[in-house]
């Protein structure tokens, strides 16, 4: 009692409340900065952990495959017979794969999604299991790079008929051929726990293939891991098939980093890994090129794409098709479910992580920062409390009518998307960024040419808008922490001028048109489209933003993804209103009461 | 205390009067409902065991037993006070050389009147010699094997030195009832058993599987007159009713081969049994000698080597009989035909093949079963096995309860139900009758099989099923499941106390208070 | 030709390097056995934990009844507990069979097994019941552990434990005290002359060190806070088959024939760091004989005294025959005095108690009543 008291009288006798109030949007900016700070960290020794087995069950590498040399050949006379009709229809693509694995004694049907063409899967029952759990093993006809999946498929089919061969599944084997990774695997998925008639029981785990035209050798595997909405395979099976890979002295990588690079596993490799990954997460379903990994997501289906890249190196054809083997033995192996390990972690390498707890903070501080600036904004704008509920109404019914706004687009803009005819998808996708974009320089840059508007918002208003907007994504990004932690961090670190307006507006009274191009700076910045255009242009530098505008659109319908809800409920509407504050917002302040502040401190 | 302030005051003095009446309930409901509530259904029920009967009784039993075995003397009318004075002869002497058998046992000698079957009773009869006719002529007696009598030859230099009595004695108790005292005595001092004599002996049972087994090492053909067998073996088992009975199994094995390969000996032509492969010469993981039945199985091997077929024997090496014991397990005879077997003859073992090895069959028996060496008499033999038997069997039984108390005393968290109780006191009941039955009539048949449900009731008692449900569940269990429920009650009723505690004090103090002012 | 038999010479003097075990020279060794005054052999074999990765434990188990049955132990007198089958395991490569070593030289699950309790049976209650001989009536006599006070016993024991616990079926668990109580009632019913306990699990010392009856010799795989590993695996069937402890054991045992007079201190001397990689343990001072003195068939196999000679002659003939030299016959003995028995009035064992979770569900029942009456 006492001690606390001392302390609060101390504080109250230095004054350190209300010089805490004045430094709040430093204090906010430093957490800004800290969070990024903690990235950096993560990498360093010391920080990060190394990744082990947990689930006794899955006993990796602790059994011989025997798809080696003898299967080689295999391999190969598939791969020939792929080759020859690489340019048929799929259809009868399809008819020959499945007459091969008819003979291996496969059950085969087809998936029709009524988009593309339809989906052949087919099922091995496990000769002695008990007929309730299953491993798939997805093959699309097309790459991510859109290259034709000759060895993918030629190695499935060497594979399927070496797993028929066995006796030892306790799990049925389940092989996809879709026409890619994207939409057809996502329907087939969903199909199949819903309205297929040929079922093998739940898939516990699932890995997707592709071996383009690589040919016999291939220099390492690429894994792709990122799930939809920030969920992650379990780190066990990642593990499992990492292992595996290393004792069959496979060169492997994971987030676009060659596996010479990763394997120097120095601090600025592991840094590029981990925000590389962060990035992937965040964009993860927004690409029609995936890898097809994120199809299993949201079923309980722990799923990862292996990827061969390169056509010279050590690596051989039948080594990969040993990755899934030993892979799928390792699920075989499992009583049920993945439960031990992580669900939710960060890699570094492929041998290293960190798991949520030493990386939440991270997203926290972002988070922090925005409550703290939120809190700057209604304190240091020098407005009174009971003029803040006078114009209580006016802020919430503004902040209403936006998201409003916010919702009747979070419909409209994908219907008319994917309802555009096909050849006009494209069009419409650039006509709505435009859009977007247009807003985006009107509300940032309007300011500027000081227009005389009837409307206006009094001081309380546009303060009240301002903050209630900042803490709105400080609740956002704290609603988002752990489900999708690298879609909470990017936005709140892109926010981040978003809460620089306030203080801004303050400083405005010295240098008027310097502030004001600050201001609008830091708007036009951190509008969620121009980030986007700017991201979209740099990932895909052929059709540039409107692959990424595209997929943020369509990605609720194709994939049950929901990036675009965040993004066009929470994160423009927030902008928006910032935005229409500094709009509307009234410019006659106290000069004298502001300079005085700003000479005092 | 201001004066505007009553009204308030009386309503708050009502409230906590309420409020003291609520927390008084349930503290007395508390107590005189939850805590028994929770004493009954966490501790483990514990019937109250007769202790103090049961060590008693275990402490004191061969006090309260009285073996006064009757003895039937021939005596020509006019000697009747022979008895009196042969009984005290041999009193004397018996009490002088076993003290401890004082008032435990002893033997009834009384004169034979009336019809006495000699199958049945004791029976001494006395020849007189006469010394005229056969000079070299000397005292002699005959236990018959046939039955339980005895003949006394008396010389008249004997009658003459009057030392029949004397004669008597020494037939009584040595030669006919030796074995029996010594083992009582024995058992009474309760001196340790000469080892290997008790290690043959299998564990009583009120009934034995028996179980005739016919092992051949191939797969040819053989036959057995086994029915036949068990006819003669019949009236042996029928002796030993009093004791204990048999259900009787045969069979014959083929390809049986011994654990140990048996050599071949050039000197003797035949092949040789070491004594030291003779203890892994059963071979228990291939020959199926297994009987699911409870009850405990004495086996009888008759084994029938190949070589037989070669006309060359296999010989246990020291062993006349070509037999040996297993002991607590049964015997086992090496079967070598006298005659070479005709090619693709059947090969046939006859009644009077199979008569010696029965012989052999019922000596094992006898030892199996514990039965004393001398004298001849199977009759007599069975009469002191079964009295042994029975005193071994009140001791165990009374040693099981003791052990059943033991344990309950020093394993609190085992259960003890009503069951082990009732068998308990079905126990000690049979013993106690069993007691009545011996010391009353002397009816050692029944007081054996008094014995025998005495000991099956302490082992039930002992190994009652549901003694074990509690042992591996602690208590940490236990309270585990009530927590969640104390937590919560515990909590408001403290609360609520320390209220109406507190209440209380700011009360008093403020009447101080009041005095004060006042 | 040369070269080849120096290799091999060779490999002996590095086996003999190895420590293989120094066979006792049978004189020698008779000269200071103690006697072990036991004349019967049981074991009670148990693997504890399920699921396919413990293939192990399964072998473990298996290995030892395939040793103690081949040095002479009866089916009937060896209690098995398997609590999973894992040679008929869906991912077994080699379907019905069991190995405990990646040359897959012996079949464990081969021919002639006898598994007492299988899967789910293997539970603590069982366990203990086994040792305590509670039972139904009915309860099948090769199910039981019908020991005397003649009877040595070899208990083994398998599975995943920890500090004075031992999992069983990964749903519950046996702890130190439990064992060491159901011991002391065999003591006390004498119901073994001794016991040789071998645990193999991970921190398996703590588990017989709450032991108090006497003639109980222990020995465990690894001491308190160490693990027990595994010795290899068998690449093809893709599990460890066996545990260092166990495997060293094995592997001394093979040598080891019915009439051998090997000591049990010879076994011991195997238990080394370097073998196991975890500190073994030996308990002894329950127990009255030297371990110097224990043949390891006392325990391992079923080597029976046996009497020769001590025939009686005409014992049968004069049984089955009356004084006159007329054979009695088969009817004849009917006629003899048939014994009275004296009844009893056996209780019922029904409603003496009532169940135990009755009783807690009934108490939770009422506190519950009365939580709802406080508030």
């Amino acid at each position: 009692m006492a001690l606390a008291e001392t302390v609060l009288r101390k504080v109250h006798k230095l004054g350190l409340i209300p010089k805490a109030i004045k430094l709040l949007p430093v204090i906010s900016f430093v957490m800004a900065i800290a969070s990024i700070g903690w990235l950096l960290v993560l990498p360093l020794d010391g920080q990060y952990r190394n990744t082990y087995i947990s689930e006794n069950a899955l006993m990796p590498f602790q059994v011989n495959s025997y798809f080696r040399e003898s299967e080689w050949n295999i391999v190969r006379g598939y791969r020939e017979e792929v080759k020859k009709f690489e340019y048929d229809p799929i259809s009868s693509k399809a008819e020959v794969v499945e007459k091969w694995l008819n003979s291996f004694g496969y059950i085969t049907t087809y998936h029709h999604n009524g988009v593309t063409n339809d989906t052949l899967y087919a099922i091995l029952h496990a000769p002695r299991g008990d007929d309730t759990e299953a491993m798939v093993l997805a093959v699309p006809w097309y790459t991510s790079d859109k290259e034709h999946n000759e060895g993918g498929i030629a190695l499935a089919a060497a594979l399927a008929r070496y797993f028929s061969k066995m006796s030892i599944w306790s799990k049925n084997i389940i092989l996809v051929f879709p026409e890619t990774s994207h939409y057809p695997l996502r329907s087939w998925v969903e199909a199949y726990h819903t309205s297929l008639d040929q079922t093998a029981g739940s898939i516990e785990a699932a890995i997707v293939l592709e071996y383009g035209k690589n040919g016999d050798h291939f220099d390492y595997y690429e894994m792709f891991y990122e799930g939809l909405n920030g969920q992650l395979p379990n780190l066990d099976l990642l593990n499992t098939a990492n292992m595996i890979g290393f004792h069959e002295s496979l060169p492997s990588s994971i987030q676009g980093t060659p596996s010479h690079e990763i394997s120097k596993n120095t601090y600025f490799t592991r840094l590029r890994t981990l925000l590389r990954g962060i990035g992937s997460l965040t964009l993860s379903g927004l690409s029609r090129n995936t890898p097809g990994c994120e199809a299993f997501s949201g079923w309980q289906i722990q799923a990862f794409t292996i990827k061969a890249k390169g056509s010279n190196g050590p690596a051989d054809v039948t080594q990969l098709g040993r990755v899934v083997d030993s892979t799928f033995r390792s699920v075989n192996n499992l009583l049920e479910k993945f439960h031990q390990s992580f669900f939710f972690y960060l890699l570094l390498s492929t041998r290293n992580f960190v798991s949520i707890g030493t990386y939440l903070p991270a997203a926290v501080l972002v988070s922090i920062a925005f409550a703290l600036s939120s809190l700057g904004a209604v304190l240091n704008s020098g407005v009174k409390f009971d003029e803040y509920i006078g114009g209580l109404t006016t802020i919430l019914s503004t902040f209403f009518g936006i998201e409003l706004c916010g919702v009747v687009m979070a419909f409209s803009l994908p219907y008319i998307t994917i309802n555009a005819p096909k050849e006009f998808e494209d069009v419409t996708v650039f006509q709505i960024l435009c859009q977007f974009v247009l807003i985006n320089v009107a509300v940032s840059f309007s300011p500027l040419f000081n227009i005389k508007s009837k409307y206006k918002f009094n001081k309380a208003v546009k303060y009240g808008l301002i903050a209630l907007s900042l803490f709105f994504i400080s609740m956002l990004i704290m609603t988002l922490l752990i489900v999708h932690f690298a879609l909470a961090l990017i936005i709140g670190i892109l926010a981040v001028p978003l809460t620089f307006i306030q203080p801004l507006t303050l400083l405005r009274y010295v240098n008027e048109n310097k502030a004001q191009i600050k201001i609008s700076l830091c708007l036009f910045v951190s509008n969620p489209f121009f980030v986007l255009f700017i991201a979209g242009s740099y990932l895909d530098a052929e059709s540039g933003a409107v692959s990424l505008m595209r997929g943020l659109l369509t990605s609720w319908h194709e994939l049950q993804c929901w990036t675009w809800f965040v993004v066009i409920l929470g994160w423009f509407p927030a902008w928006l209103a910032i935005g229409l504050g500094v709009v509307f917002g009234e410019h006659e302040v106290d000069y004298s009461k502001a300079i005085n502040k700003l000479k005092s401190s | 205390m201001t004066s505007p302030a009553t009204t308030t005051d009386s309503a708050r003095s009502n409230v906590t009067f309420i409020r003291r009446t609520i927390v008084a309930i349930v503290f007395v409901m508390l107590v005189s409902l939850g805590y028994p509530l929770v004493m009954s259904t966490t501790t483990v029920y514990r019937a109250e065991l007769p202790t103090q009967e049961v060590t008693t009784l275990a402490n004191n039993f061969k006090h309260e037993l009285h073996f006064r075995i009757p003895v039937f003397l021939d005596i020509p009318n006019g000697l009747e006070h022979f008895i009196s004075s042969a009984q005290s002869s041999v009193d004397e002497y018996l009490y002088a050389k076993h003290p401890e058998l004082k008032g435990f046992w002893g033997l009834d000698l009384q004169r034979l009147q009336g019809e006495k079957n000699e199958e049945e009773d004791y029976i001494l009869r006395f020849d007189i010699i006469d010394k005229d006719a056969n000079e070299d002529a000397s005292e002699s007696f005959f236990i018959s094997p046939f039955s339980r009598a005895t003949t006394l030859g008396l010389t008249t230099s004997l009658i003459n030195a009057n030392k029949v009595d004397e004669f008597l004695r020494i037939i009584l108790l040595d030669e006919i009832f030796g074995q029996e005292i010594q083992q009582l005595s024995n058992l009474v001092l309760e001196a340790p058993h000469p080892s290997l004599q008790t290690d043959v002996v299998i564990p009583y049972s009120p009934k034995y599987n028996v179980v005739f087994t016919l092992l051949t090492e191939n797969g040819k053909t053989i036959e057995w007159d086994i029915e036949k067998a068990i006819d003669l073996f019949q009236p042996a088992f029928h002796k030993l009713q009093h004791f204990t009975n048999f259900s009787i199994n045969t069979q014959i094995q083929y390809y049986s081969k011994p654990s140990t390969e048996i050599a071949f000996n050039e000197e003797q032509n035949s092949y040789i049994i070491t004594p030291e492969s003779l203890s892994t010469f059963i071979n228990f993981g291939d020959w199926n000698l297994i009987t699911h039945d409870i009850l405990p199985t004495i086996n009888f091997l008759v084994f029938f080597p190949e070589s037989n077929y070669d006309g060359i024997k296999t010989i246990i090496d020291k062993s006349s009989t070509n037999s040996f014991l297993v002991p607590q397990w049964g015997g086992v005879k090496i079967l070598n035909k006298d005659m070479p077997i005709l090619k693709d003859s059947t090969v046939s073992i006859h009644e009077d093949e199979l008569l010696p090895i029965m012989e052999i069959f019922t000596s094992q028996l006898y030892q199996l079963l514990g039965a004393p060496e001398a004298p001849k008499s199977p009759n007599i033999r069975v009469d002191i096995l079964s009295r042994i038997a029975f005193v071994k069997n009140i001791g165990k039984s009374l040693e099981t309860l003791k052990s059943l108390i033991k344990l309950t005393e020093s394993l609190n968290e085992i259960s003890v139900p009503e069951t082990t109780k009732n068998y308990v006191n079905l126990s000690l009941d049979a013993i106690k009758k069993s007691f009545a039955y011996l010391n009353n009539e002397q009816n050692y048949g029944l007081a054996m099989s008094l014995s025998a449900d005495a000991l099956k009731f302490s082992d039930k008692a002992f190994f009652e099923k549901e003694m074990v449900q509690q042992a591996y569940f602690p208590s940490e269990h236990k309270l585990a499941v009530f927590l969640p429920l104390l937590g919560p009650v515990g909590s408001i009723v403290f609360l609520g106390f320390l209220k109406v505690l507190l209440d209380r004090r700011k009360e008093k103090r403020d009447a101080v208070k009041r005095e004060k002012t006042e | 030709m040369k070269f080849s038999s120096l290799i091999v010479l060779c490999c002996s003097v590095i086996s003999l390097a190895l420590g293989s075990p120094q066979v006792v020279n049978t004189d020698e060794a008779e000269t200071v056995i103690a006697k072990s005054g036991h004349t019967n052999n049981w074991a009670v074999l148990v693997s504890t934990s399920r699921f396919w990765f413990n293939y192990r434990h399964m072998a473990n188990v298996l290995s030892l009844y395939r040793t103690v049955k081949r040095l002479g132990i009866p089916d009937s007198q060896i209690i098995l507990m398997l609590s999973d089958d894992i040679a008929c395991n869906p991912r077994n490569a080699f379907p019905g069979t069991v190995f405990n070593n990646m040359d897959q030289a012996i079949d464990l699950y081969g021919d002639l097994i006898e598994v007492d309790y299988r899967g789910y049976e293997v539970t603590v209650e069982n366990f203990v019941r086994l040792l305590t001989d509670r039972w139904d009536p009915d309860h099948p006599r090769s199910k039981r552990l019908l020991t005397d006070e003649n009877s040595n016993i070899f208990i083994y024991l398998t599975g995943h434990g920890g500090n004075e616990f031992l999992k069983f079926q990964d749903a519950d668990e046996i702890g130190s005290y439990d064992i060491a109580d159901a011991f002391e009632q065999m003591h006390e019913k004498k119901r073994y002359n001794e016991i040789f306990f071998m645990i193999d699990t991970c921190q398996a010392n703590t588990m017989y060190e709450r032991f108090y009856s006497p003639n109980i010799l222990a020995v465990g795989s690894s001491q308190i806070e160490e693990s027990s590993y595994s010795h290899h695996s068998d690449m093809d069937i893709g599990v460890a088959v066996i545990d260092r402890f166990t495997y060293y054991t094995l592997d001394f045992l093979e040598k080891i024939k019915t009439n051998s007079k090997v000591t049990m201190d010879k076994l011991f001397d195997e238990y080394t760091f370097e073998n196991i990689h975890s500190t073994p343990g030996i308990r002894t001072d329950l127990f009255n004989r030297e371990v110097k003195d224990v043949l390891l068939t006392d325990f391992f196999g079923n080597v029976q005294d046996v009497v020769v000679d001590e025939v009686e002659d005409d014992l049968l003939y004069i049984s089955n025959h009356y004084a006159n030299g007329t054979q009695i016959t088969h009817d004849s003995h009917k006629t003899l005095k048939a014994i009275n028995r004296v009844a009893f009035d056996l209780p019922s064992t029904e409603g003496f108690s009532t169940s135990k979770q009755g009783k807690i569900i009934a108490g939770v029942f009422l506190a519950g009543l009365i939580l709802l009456f406080l508030k």
